[in-house]
């Protein structure tokens, strides 16, 4: 390495690091999809899948290859260039939030020293591919779809941000991977009341901005048919669904990083492949809490929806990152 | 007495986590426990004992003779007529020349079985009929033989629903032995159908 220069060397180490991640987690996303068809399934007092594979371990591999083979139909009438754009911009952003994620202590693409600041503004801009499509789609269901996406995504981030930087008042810092070791004593979820409150408005924000179930008004299957995405099939529809899923795995691992430790757990200290096993367990819990909840509930109004995160969940979010500042100040004051 | 929605805010939450805690534990007693759905076609469900599926046409196990006399009693009963069945006249018994059931628009309502006679229509413990094609579903005698060789019969026949549906016989030796008479001439009459 030592004919290259250093910046080169270290664009090459990005890009190769960059590359086995995202590798890494489209493989997740087609294994993710799996576990919660079996989870939900168990839910509902059903086997789920089966028949691909020994008890259907094959049944991701099944659907991505039957999702290649499908026809890809353009409507006559869509906007074609944002209608053939709006898979890439939705899945761009989608991908991108994995690359300040610290797996484990130095094993990432990037360890930004605003690294929150990068996951939160990059997974705010799935919306922009989301009313792409939707717009683009030229189809009454597609663009209702879309306007309740934007309505209530943008209702959801703000009190998701403002929930996701209690841990960065506790941490005192906006590099993920300071957030993670902070919590080596004490998982931020533990923190009561201010951990603990801020981890349920955070799974109730993280609810909301992946459009699962109590808030999926988006793609409410009974009135909009699939939503925004009606119209795509074939691998269009592919990239869409997978930007979804690895959006929600983002969520689940920062969801895991900024309130269960992250890495934090028996023999994380030895290696880095121990810390990077319990990370993804914890985000796995996540996911698995939020696939729950989901299963759990029916859809709310979209007024009630937009009720929930103006008169409440914003207030309310707003009032804890408040006192957990005079906590801190308190604390930090006090010794 | 009762609160209303609006009335605290206190316990507008109280009532609101326990309504979420309690949908949230049924999901989870269910992810624990075991699925109710089975492998279907691997493991079949057992059938209930008088289970109203397929139908099938009975034949005589020695002779391998049919049951059906052409009598066209379930010909008449079938609500919605999907039952046609041709007589043949013969010198010790009758038989059916033809008999079609169109399974296709058949209602399952049991009552071919209830009516007949000679045991000769009974329903199978199988609902095993898909068909990609609907002129499968048009059953003539052979196919209504083979459905009988190859499902499991259900429990009722049309002389045991007779016997089950009939009131007690009342204790009354001069009809009894009438009625045991009468019973010489015809193959397997109604048991008790007009009982005064």
């Amino acid at each position: 390495m030592q004919y290259l220069p250093p910046l080169a060397v270290e664009a090459l180490h990005g890009f190769i690091v960059a590359f086995i991640v995202l590798n890494v987690i489209i493989g997740m996303v087609t294994y993710v999809t799996l576990l919660e068809r079996k989870f939900a399934a168990r839910m509902q007092s059903r086997i789920g899948p089966y028949r691909v594979g020994p008890h259907g371990l094959l049944q991701p591999i099944a659907d991505a290859v039957k999702l290649m083979m499908k026809e890809d139909v353009v409507p006559r009438q869509a906007d074609r260039s944002v209608y053939n754009l709006a898979p890439i911009v939705f899945l761009v952003p989608c991908m991108l939030i994995f690359a300040t994620l610290p797996f484990a202590p130095g094993l990432g693409i990037a360890d930004l020293n605003i690294g929150i600041l990068f996951f939160l503004a990059v997974s705010a801009m799935e919306i922009v591919g989301l009313f792409m499509g939707g717009w683009g789609s030229n189809n009454k269901y597609a663009l209702l779809s879309a306007m309740r996406a934007v309505n209530q995504i943008i209702s959801y981030d703000l009190p998701f941000i403002f929930v996701a930087l209690v841990p960065v008042l506790f941490a005192g810092s906006l590099r993920l991977s300071d957030i993670a070791a902070a919590q080596s004593s004490l998982w931020y979820v533990a923190w009561f009341p201010f951990g603990t409150l801020a981890f349920f408005f955070y799974i109730v924000a993280t609810l909301a901005a992946e459009n699962r179930v109590p808030f999926d008004i988006l793609e409410a299957e009974s009135e909009l048919v699939a939503g925004f995405r009606v119209e795509y099939s074939g691998m269009k529809f592919a990239l869409i669904q997978l930007g979804e899923y690895a959006h929600m795995i983002g969520t689940s691992f920062l969801g895991a990083l900024l309130f269960l430790g992250a890495w934090d757990g028996p023999w994380a200290d030895t290696s880095p492949w121990w810390g990077a096993l319990w990370f993804l367990l914890k985000a796995m819990f996540v996911f698995l809490l939020v696939t729950w909840i989901r299963w759990s509930f029916v859809r709310i109004r979209a007024d009630q929806i937009l009720a929930i995160s103006w008169k409440l969940l914003l207030p309310a979010s707003l009032l804890l990152l408040m006192a957990t500042a005079l906590q801190v100040v308190w604390r930090s004051a006090n010794g | 007495m009762a609160r209303r929605l609006g009335d605290s805010f206190w316990g507008d939450l109280y009532d609101l986590v326990r309504a979420v805690g309690r949908a949230m534990k049924v999901t989870l007693v269910n992810l624990i426990r075991r699925p109710v759905t089975v492998h279907y076609p691997d493991t079949v469900r057992p059938y209930p004992d008088r289970y109203r599926g397929l139908l099938a046409l009975t034949y005589d196990k020695e002779t391998g003779e049919e049951n059906c006399i052409g009598c066209r009693l379930c010909e008449y009963i079938c609500p919605p007529q999907v039952i046609k069945v041709e007589m043949l006249k013969a010198e010790k018994r009758n038989y059916a020349k033809t008999f079609t059931l169109e399974l296709y628009a058949c209602e399952f309502c049991e009552l071919c079985v209830q009516v007949c006679p000679t045991d000769a229509i009974i329903m199978m413990k199988s609902f095993d009929m898909s068909t990609s094609d609907r002129r499968e579903l048009l059953l003539d005698k052979d196919r209504l033989h083979q459905i009988g060789l190859k499902f499991e019969p259900s429990w009722a026949t049309g002389n045991l629903l007779r016997d089950m549906q009939t009131p007690p016989k009342a204790p009354r030796p001069e009809a009894e032995s009438k009625a045991g008479a009468e019973a010489g001439k015809a193959p397997a009459g109604k048991a008790g159908g007009g009982a005064e």
